[in-house]
């Protein structure tokens, strides 16, 4: 191990870690599950109450399970099935994220505000 | 160092298989701890002994064809598009790096792994178009460290034991 290879990595560790601070000051769990499909809201839903929900779109189908507090995704007829696979999420920014289906299931929080971020490219 | 035409396109097509066979070992190895997209990284090894040992040319043919190949063998048209950005930028990373005195194999191996992601990072960004994915790639880039330096360690051996010292002493290659 070199100077240069721990200058790398002091780089790397520096750029990893503003957003992580930011994320665990803002970190929380009252939240709804907001369902996003081609970058537009689907549909909201609180994430007290458990349910199941179907999203059914053009691309395909998905279904999100919402039970004590966590939301996963228990079937999607995708053909990778990586967001079947994910761990259920239950705090705000965590996401579920279907690519082929281009359905992204987010926890958000009330408690934010708008102004966090920065821009979002469209 | 590479004297003729035809010595670069036989190893090019060694590493590639190479680097193909790392592809294949991978998917064997149950790497999986609920999120998708970590991979340990093996053929960033074959990359970067390409690297050291024959330069960036040998090493980009070396990239692209192994990426071409282990995606159509094992992967889909959305895998295909992270790991050729990834791939490419990564090279282009440890291309400008690895002539450095100052930065060894494990730097080097670090900062493509790093790379690696960032590119993966473009592309999701470019099919997607929603920078909370920059959440995701914080677990991304922890990954990427810690094996980065695996790999790093593990190409550092392989370059001892091919004799790439003896090399370096008649000062026709790269230290590492």
């Amino acid at each position: 191990m070199k100077k240069g290879d721990f200058f790398i990595i002091g780089i790397i560790i520096v750029l990893l870690l503003i957003p992580v601070i930011f994320l665990f000051v803002n970190r929380n769990d009252k939240g709804k599950v907001c369902v996003y499909y081609m970058n537009e809201l689907y549909g909201e839903y609180p994430l007290d109450v458990d349910a199941t929900y179907d999203i059914v779109t053009d691309l395909g189908s998905n279904t999100i399970c919402i039970e004590d507090s966590k939301v996963s995704m228990v079937h999607a007829d995708c053909p990778d099935k990586i967001c079947v696979s994910h761990n259920s999420i239950r705090y705000n920014h965590e996401e579920i994220i279907c690519l082929p289906h281009k359905i992204i299931v987010s926890i958000e929080s009330d408690l934010d505000n708008e102004g966090e971020y920065d821009a979002i490219t469209r | 160092m590479m004297q003729s035409h035809a010595k670069s396109v036989a190893y090019i097509g060694i590493f590639s298989c190479f680097g193909i066979i790392c592809g294949y070992i991978e998917m064997l190895i149950p790497f999986s701890i609920g999120i998708p997209g970590i991979k340990l990284g093996l053929s960033n090894i074959v990359s970067m002994i390409a690297l050291y040992l024959f330069g960036g040319t040998v090493a980009f043919f070396v990239t692209i064809i192994r990426i071409l190949v282990s995606q159509l063998l094992f992967g889909t048209i959305y895998s295909f598009c992270y790991s050729i950005c990834g791939g490419l930028i990564a090279l282009l990373g440890m291309r400008l790096l690895y002539k450095r005195e100052s930065v060894s194999c494990i730097g080097t191996s670090v900062a493509g792994a790093f790379l690696h992601n960032v590119g993966q990072l473009f592309t999701a960004l470019f099919f997607l178009r929603e920078i909370r994915i920059l959440y995701y790639f914080i677990i991304l880039t922890i990954a990427a460290l810690f094996c980065g330096m695996i790999t790093g360690v593990l190409s550092l051996l392989i370059l001892r034991r091919i004799g790439y010292d003896r090399l370096l002493k008649r000062g026709s290659c790269r230290n590492i």
